[in-house]
């Protein structure tokens, strides 16, 4: 099959990254998107809808395009310099992972916000957390370990720099990834991946303020010694105090821009 | 469709009223859906979708395209989207060199599915108790009722078994949260398969469904006095533990 020309400064190449790699070290971002779109798959490479895919995940994420905007197929198409098919392939892809709603396969637009389903979106990963906390508790390795001392240190790193606000929030949102991905429960981590993507739209419109991060940063630095002494019922008393507050300033924001 | 497989069909169903295809696979795969148009593929994905689940087609048997498309009369666009349907539902796997299996059934898989649907089991019984509402409620009486008859019948084991899924699948469809019902529902739909096995073995005896009756029952009782809901997911833990177990000894 002959894949359409790719505009080169819009889709570099075939991206090879696998998802292991890339999410266990905290200093890639690049592809933030591409693995919690294709978790479980491991594509040596991506094809073309795929790319299309992830740059219109990031964009939507990114909030460069807005809850509730149309999404033209035809001018994507003309963008990248691909033909329609791929780009309606690539809607689909999105709109499976709750990033895009179409109505009855004809305009399709950006999944917009609310409060309700963000407090759906929060229930839900909520009770998946707390079954990986339950798991990965007991199961993590040293690696493990050595991994969340280099999370915790990287996002103490980003704490206060404004400019590097979005990366911080992924890479706290990667956190709670990397261990649905190592609780050995392949199903959670799949359900994750989406979730994950459709819970940093809110984060990172919401989340703006130093303070706000700097509370992750506790929640994160209090949370990695209880882990580390396998201390579950203490994880589990700290995860639902701390959800508490940051979940219920989101949906003030939330409510104050509806 | 073979004259010989249960009619689980004919068991009431809590969720929309589904006529056609008939079927445990396909009031799962297309819950809440209006009955009145089946696309080919949706026809398609329902009947291969019974058979899997009633074991016609084997785990990890191939699933020939060129043979189905044969079987149903149609070209094999329809029965390629049809498999893509019931991959995304978990039932079978499509290997880009190999085709189409049927996912092979594993301990590991179904400790995976337990796991994860007794979690989100417990987020979806609280929120039933908050979010039910008086008109439900009627219908979920009336659905416990029915189950509750056939619980004691050792010939009408799959029907029972069937009726107490299908409570579950109610709760998670009225518990406000419609991400948890879709999963749910899904997880129901790859769970039958291990649940009918231990059925088949003899493991799934009138007094565990008994048991599950009584939950159902319990909870009844805690949404119309406004007790507390969290005795009884303790007791919904236990009870997932325990089929894990038994499930678990069955594959073995």
């Amino acid at each position: 099959m002959r894949l359409p020309p790719i505009n080169a400064t819009e889709l570099p190449g075939p991206t090879v990254k696998p998802f292991a790699r890339s999410i266990y070290s905290p200093r890639t971002r690049a592809s933030y998107a591409t693995y919690r779109l294709f978790y479980g798959e491991e594509p040596p490479t991506l094809s073309v809808k795929d790319q299309v895919a992830v740059r219109m995940a990031e964009r939507i994420v990114e909030q460069r395009l807005k809850p509730g905007q149309r999404i033209s197929e035809q001018s994507i198409a003309e963008e990248f310099n691909v033909s329609k098919a791929p780009v309606s392939e690539a809607l689909m892809l999105l709109e499976y992972t709750g990033l895009v709603e179409s109505a009855a396969r004809r305009s399709a637009h950006v999944a917009p916000i609310s409060p309700s389903d963000f407090d759906e979106l929060q229930e839900y990963r909520g009770a998946l957390t707390d079954v990986v906390f339950r798991r990965f508790v007991e199961r993590h390795s040293p690696a493990d370990r050595a991994v969340f001392r280099d999370y915790l240190e990287h996002l103490q790193e980003l704490v206060s720099d404004e400019a590097r606000a979005f990366e911080f929030i992924e890479l706290a949102d990667r956190s709670i990834l990397y261990m649905a991905i190592q609780s050995g429960n392949r199903r959670i981590a799949r359900a994750m991946c989406p979730l994950s993507l459709q819970l940093l739209r809110y984060y990172t419109a919401f989340v703006r303020t130093p303070t706000q991060r700097q509370r992750i940063l506790d929640w994160w630095t209090l949370a990695i010694p209880l882990l580390e002494q396998r201390d579950h019922k203490r994880l589990m008393a700290h995860a639902h105090e701390s959800r508490g507050a940051l979940v219920s300033e989101i949906r003030d924001a939330l409510q104050a821009a509806a | 469709m073979s004259a010989a497989r249960p009619r689980l069909v004919s068991v009431a169903i809590p969720l929309e009223p589904l006529d056609r295809p008939d079927g445990v696979a396909a009031s799962r795969l297309f819950v809440g859906r209006s009955q009145v148009a089946w696309t080919l593929p949706e026809q398609i994905a329902a009947e291969v979708g019974e058979r899997i689940l009633n074991e016609q087609i084997a785990p990890t048997e191939r699933i020939g395209e060129e043979k189905l498309a044969r079987e149903f009369g149609v070209s094999r666009g329809p029965i390629r989207d049809a498999l893509k349907m019931l991959e995304q539902a978990g039932l079978v796997s499509i290997e880009s060199r190999k085709g189409t299996i049927a996912t092979p059934l594993s301990e590991d898989d179904m400790r995976e599915i337990f796991v994860l649907r007794g979690g989100l089991s417990e987020v979806a019984v609280r929120g039933f108790v908050d979010h039910a509402t008086p008109a439900n409620l009627a219908h979920y009486r009336r659905h416990l009722d029915a189950a509750e008859a056939l619980v004691d019948d050792d010939r009408s084991v799959l029907f029972s078994t069937e009726a107490n899924d299908r409570l579950l699948l109610f709760i998670a469809h009225n518990c406000g949260n419609s991400r948890v019902a879709r999963i749910l529902t899904t997880l129901s739909l790859q769970s039958i398969r291990y649940v009918r096995r231990t059925v088949a073995g003899g493991q799934n005896p009138a007094s565990r469904r008994r048991e599950l009756v009584r939950f159902y029952r319990e909870l009844l009782a805690v949404y119309e006095k406004h007790g507390d809901v969290e005795p009884l997911i303790q007791k919904l833990r236990k009870m997932i533990g325990e089929r894990t177990r038994t499930t678990a000894e069955v594959l073995r």
